[in-house]
């Protein structure tokens, strides 16, 4: 039987003597969409952060493809609540998309298509809201070829529309084959696709019953912009 | 012909002006990856290094490399040893430098060595030599393929650090050649112009030319356009008047400064 993606098993983590996880295990298929839901301070961002290898566990492991994380870390992307990312770089959007790739802007293209942003390439990237933002960091996550997209409170600052977008472009890539794996606190938009829910509580994660995702007929019209 | 004394001022104009076209570049990626404390700490730790390699006649610009390279390693490591936030980070850049500076003035004058502090602070351009521009010319060579050979990595360095580490890409290599082309550039141009024109030609430049950069290459062929013309004019007007160049030239950046602001601002 084929390992899962992206495997977590019985990972436990601490800042000083303050546990945050402990005994955490997850696995994550090609083509799904997990969400990680829990309040504030919980462990969210550290559990995605491990399971990108950026924190080393006190205790288990992550696999990829049935092998370690090291040396194959490009194929998970993290897309941090705020990312400490200089957005006043002189770069335009293209050269921040493409730097995940060759560096040829042309690379880019058809990540920002897929994100909706291709009109948007050539403007500097300190002049983008907080959703493009967000689409933008996507968009690059896209052109590493990530297998599994970790995206860390992705709703948190974006208004009503924006979130449906959002909703929409995750549904899009999970269709397309992506992995992902998202924190959540709050409602959800129900653009989403169908998804795995997980709580996490007192440093556990605890599977729920997937939510069903609505079908196209049901689903609201997202705004542009 | 001219008779060689008629053409005393044209070695140094060249060397300002090679200095003009190197520092900005350097200090445009720097600024990038706010690394001017460190660069700072950097051009008063070259003082140690120098004294010692004189007393011990090795080539002071070796010392001053090693100097200026092992105190930017150790307040890095202090850095990294604490875990109270980043303003601790300024504070020991700064204690490390008090300390390098201390310890240079501490050994000029237990080795009784003839170190003329005001020339390392301000240079002494008119009477730099040919070999000085020729050590000027393969650094700026040496610093232009650097960045070229790495363009998307630095990028990667002043853009996003954390998710350069994600990719795995070999950032803690990258810090330590920048930190060593920062140290050879900081020890080679500070023979000729000294510190203080030398800090001023990594920063003003860099800034102005950043204002309303679109491209990294943008902002840094503005910056040694800007830094070409202030190094240029400043030593022309220097040699002109009868002044030293270097005070003229480091405050020539204020001015530059101002004009050039950032239209966000």
């Amino acid at each position: 039987m084929d390992p899962p993606l992206l495997q977590a098993r019985d990972l436990a983590f601490a800042f000083g003597r303050q546990d945050v996880l402990v005994g955490v295990d997850l696995a994550v298929s090609p083509g799904s969409c997990s969400v990680i839901r829990g309040d504030n301070g919980t462990g969210k961002s550290t559990l995605l952060q491990l399971l990108q290898g950026r924190l080393q566990p006190a205790r288990g492991w992550v696999r990829l493809d049935g092998r370690p994380l090291q040396g194959q870390r490009h194929r998970v992307a993290l897309v941090p609540q705020a990312p400490a990312l200089n957005w006043r770089y002189p770069i335009s959007l293209e050269g921040l998309v493409a730097l995940a790739g060759d560096g040829d802007p042309r690379t880019a293209r058809p990540a920002l298509r897929q994100v909706r942003l291709e009109a948007l390439r050539q403007r500097p990237i300190a002049s983008l809201s907080a959703g493009q933002r967000q689409r933008a960091l996507i968009a690059r996550a896209l052109t590493q070829r990530a297998a599994v997209l970790l995206l860390d409170e992705p709703l948190a600052s974006l208004d009503g529309a924006s979130r449906l977008q959002l909703g929409s472009l995750i549904r899009a890539l999970v269709e397309a084959g992506s992995a992902i794996v998202l924190s959540v606190h709050g409602d959800l938009p129900p653009t989403l696709p169908r998804l795995l829910t997980y709580d996490l509580q007192d440093g556990s994660l605890h599977p729920q019953s997937p939510r069903p995702s609505l079908t196209p007929w049901q689903l609201p019209t997202p705004s542009s912009g | 012909m001219a008779a060689p004394d008629a053409l005393f001022w044209l070695i140094p104009l060249l060397l300002a002006g090679v200095c003009g076209l190197t520092c900005p570049l350097l200090g445009t990626l720097l600024v990038q990856q706010q690394r001017i404390q460190a660069t700072n700490l950097m051009a008063y730790a070259v003082l140690p290094g120098v004294v010692l390699a004189q007393a011990f006649g090795l080539p002071p610009l070796l010392g001053g490399v090693a100097s200026a390279l092992g105190a930017v390693l150790l307040a890095e490591a202090l850095i990294a040893a604490r875990s109270d936030g980043s303003g601790s980070a300024e504070a020991v850049l700064n204690t490390v430098l008090a300390a390098s500076l201390g310890l240079g003035v501490l050994l000029v004058q237990a080795l009784a060595l003839p170190v003329d502090l005001e020339a390392l602070l301000f240079g002494d351009l008119l009477v730099a030599g040919p070999e000085d521009l020729l050590r000027m010319v393969l650094v700026l060579a040496l610093l232009l393929a650097m960045i070229r050979w790495r363009f998307r990595q630095w990028q990667w360095l002043g853009l996003d650090p954390e998710g350069a580490e994600s990719l795995e890409l070999p950032m803690g290599r990258l810090r330590l050649l920048m930190a060593a082309l920062t140290a050879l550039v900081m020890v080679s141009a500070t023979a000729a112009v000294g510190l203080a024109l030398v800090m001023a030609l990594i920063c003003a430049p860099s800034l102005a030319s950043l204002a309303d950069a679109t491209s990294l290459g943008q902002a840094l062929r503005r910056a040694a356009l800007i830094g070409l013309v202030v190094s240029l004019a400043g030593c022309a007007l220097a040699l002109r008047l009868n002044l030293p160049p270097g005070p003229l030239m480091a405050c020539a950046c204020l001015p530059l400064l101002l004009w050039l602001r950032s239209p966000a601002a």
